[in-house]
């Protein structure tokens, strides 16, 4: 009887495999898809999708796996000027407890698989980049957020790596700790840090001369905590470039918390209004709205950058 | 137009079919049973060392590490060095202790340095079960780092100003390195089997071909002998089994069709000697017929001609008076007298015709049957 089994399993399952997957899982990143809708970083089916404005499922790409084209454990989304989407990626081994391999996988806006950028393999126990945030600025140049390696590298829009920042030093003490995003505020010339172990959001200086790069620590802002301006656990930020606001995504203290680009904390809110992870968030400056991921309850949330007037995008592909 | 599916395709593919989905069916009924196995004895693996390494805990540690910035303290450093050890050790993706603080769970010390209090979303109702009953429980969920399947062991330490707050320590594996290493081994197996079962179905073709289409090509040339007419045609059979028998069959057929065959020929020159006779006979009887009738009735002829002549000479035929009833009687039966000479000669000549006729079919026939086999 049990043997019997599989030859009606099997079908269900071949059927199960064409067919795509009902809802969001945990997604992690979002971003607005040209012509209307959003492409979602679906982490928890290991996979990128675009939904149109309805909400309704258009197409899909990635899938879990360690081939190029394929993705195991993605954080961030972010696009460039030509629409190609870029997002984070590392793999684990086959115990799942130390990296394997890691980079930036790039794809075209209609999801065909483009390159991978900084791609890295790691010997066991081995120190991995582990990049969780990124960020493309209006010259295609891509900042990576290396949560292991406690560095931010970016690279040209060749995907040749320009500099490598922070990271540990012998005899220096380290500039950041825990990175799990970075934003760059082309304006002033800024980075935006978000230290996630230490609840702090710090603010660099990029210097670049001569093809060298050079950074200098501005300000560290906020503190852990919970209290107006703290923050716990921040995973993400973004900036809202007509503003000039840093916002950022608050995760342990379930609130998105904006500071100006000193440093200066301004308001926090909750767009949610109920318990929620908030993640990726993205800044669309075109409609002026901001993107959140919510991983716990699987949803795409947009708001104004007060909080207001929210939309939520519950799972529908 | 219809396809032409060569018989070793018609044989090949439903045996290959059938063998796929034998291995294949298996293959998973194996496959499954083992991971089954290696699952539960991975669980009861971690339940056992999980209760051992609770009990090593130095519990009173726990109440120094407060805030993400202990992790630095070497208190932290201890307890997670222990944790990485208890992972690598027992081939496991994650160890960690959650705590649960006024119905929330938070990381406290893990392996992969999630962060003191970062908050744990996930908890499930086997989370809090465990928490709550001091029962070691089986936990599956999906949180923001990936899919996770393990065990929960409950304790208890003080923290947070030395209060009793209860304690889990999670040991899990990865489901998604799982699945993919599943996936590698089904793939991997798969191409083995379907290579393998190739090759057996393509040996077997060539065994086959060898065995079996050789003669079933020399069987159908035989039958296209015997569709041109070469009747008794026979194969040389070999082996035993059924092609052979069937060789053999077609071997009787022909032999039997060759019989009959001949047969119908003999019946059929009985038959035309029998007629060639009975057309002898009536031709014999027709030539004896106008010959006996030929010399009286030439006599007949040659005396009618004579009187007719005379008769029209005659004065007195021509002073008979036709409106006398003896004069019309007399012209009558002479009419009909010459009438009848005229119909006996039709005969003899018909007669003559048809010995005439029967001696060319006669001579026709000796041709023929001297030319048959």
């Amino acid at each position: 009887m049990s043997y019997s089994l599989p030859f009606l399993v099997l079908p269900l399952l071949l059927i199960g495999c064409i067919g795509h997957k009902a809802t969001l899982l945990r997604p992690s990143a979002a971003l607005p898809r040209d012509g209307g809708g959003h492409i979602i970083l679906d982490r928890g089916h290991h996979r990128i999708v675009f939904l149109d404005a309805k909400g309704e499922f258009l197409s899909e790409t990635g899938g879990l796996g360690r081939d190029p084209q394929q993705l195991y454990s993605p954080w961030d989304l972010d696009f460039d000027s030509k629409g190609n989407i870029y997002t984070a990626n590392f793999v684990v081994d086959a115990s799942g407890s130390s990296t394997a391999s890691d980079g930036v996988k790039v794809f075209r806006s209609d999801g065909v698989f483009l390159r991978e950028v900084g791609h890295a393999t790691y010997k066991e126990g081995e120190t991995a980049n582990k990049p969780y945030g990124i960020f493309v600025d209006s010259a295609d140049r891509l900042y990576t957020a290396d949560q292991v390696a406690r560095t931010v590298r970016i690279f040209d829009a060749n995907g040749s790596l320009l500099t490598t920042l922070f990271g540990e030093k012998e005899g220096e003490p380290r500039q950041v700790e825990s990175p799990t995003d970075v934003a760059y505020n082309e304006k002033l010339k800024r980075l935006y840090i978000p230290e996630n172990g230490l609840g702090e959001l710090r603010i660099f200086q990029l210097i670049e001369e001569e093809g060298t790069f050079k950074t200098k620590l501005i300000r560290t802002t906020s503190s852990f905590g919970s209290n107006p301006g703290q923050l716990s656990y921040p995973s993400a930020v973004t900036i809202d470039p007509e503003s000039q606001e840093v916002i950022v995504s608050d995760m342990g203290n379930i609130r998105i918390s904006v500071f100006d680009a000193e440093g200066k904390f301004l308001r926090s809110f909750a767009p949610a209004n109920r318990l929620a992870q908030y993640y990726g968030i993205w800044w669309n400056k075109l409609s002026k709205r901001l993107i959140i991921a919510d991983v716990l309850n699987n949803n795409i949330i947009t708001c104004d950058r007060f909080g207001n007037s929210v939309e939520t995008l519950r799972g529908t592909p | 137009m219809k396809l032409r599916i060569p018989f070793l395709l018609k044989l090949g593919i439903p045996l290959f079919v059938l063998l796929t989905i034998t291995f294949v069916g298996a293959g998973i009924a194996i496959f499954r049973d083992s991971t089954f196995l290696r699952e539960n004895e991975l669980n009861a693996r971690l339940k056992q060392g999980g209760a051992v390494f609770v009990e090593s805990l130095k519990k009173q540690d726990f109440s120094k590490i407060n805030t993400p910035n202990d992790t630095l303290s070497d208190t932290y450093a201890s307890i997670h060095d222990q944790l990485k050890q208890m992972v690598e050790i027992s081939g496991i993706a994650w160890a960690g202790v959650y705590i649960l603080v006024d119905g929330k769970f938070f990381y406290l010390v893990d392996a992969d340095d999630t962060g003191v209090l970062y908050p744990f979303f996930y908890a499930t109702p086997e989370h809090f079960k465990a928490a709550l009953t001091n029962e070691i429980t089986d936990t599956e969920y999906v949180d923001e780092y990936g899919s996770w399947k393990g065990v929960d062991i409950p304790f208890e330490i003080n923290w947070g100003g030395n209060k009793k707050t209860k304690a889990l320590l999670e040991l899990s594996v990865d489901k998604n390195a799982n699945a993919i290493i599943n996936r590698d081994t089904v793939r991997y197996v798969s191409i083995v089997v379907l290579v393998a079962l190739s090759l057996i179905t393509f040996v077997s073709s060539i065994l086959a071909r060898f065995t079996f289409n050789r003669r079933i090509l020399l069987l159908q040339k035989a039958g296209k002998e015997l569709s041109r007419g070469n009747f008794g045609y026979t194969l040389q059979v070999t082996g035993n089994d059924e092609l052979s028998d069937l060789g053999n069959s077609f071997n009787s057929m022909s032999q039997e069709i060759r019989r009959l065959h001949l047969e119908q020929l003999e019946m059929q020159r009985k038959r035309n000697e029998e007629e060639t006779a009975h057309l002898h006979k009536i031709v014999g009887l027709a030539a004896s017929v106008s010959d006996k009738l030929n010399s009286p009735l030439l006599t007949i002829v040659n005396t009618v001609e004579i009187l007719h002549k005379l008769i029209d000479q005659s004065p007195a035929v021509s002073k008979i008076d036709h409106e006398e009833q003896g004069g019309q009687k007399f012209l009558k039966s002479w009419s009909m007298l010459r009438g009848a000479v005229s119909e006996i000669e039709a005969v003899s000549n018909n007669l003559a015709q048809l010995r005439e006729h029967g001696h060319k079919i006669e001579a026709t026939k000796a041709i023929r049957e001297s030319a048959s086999p």
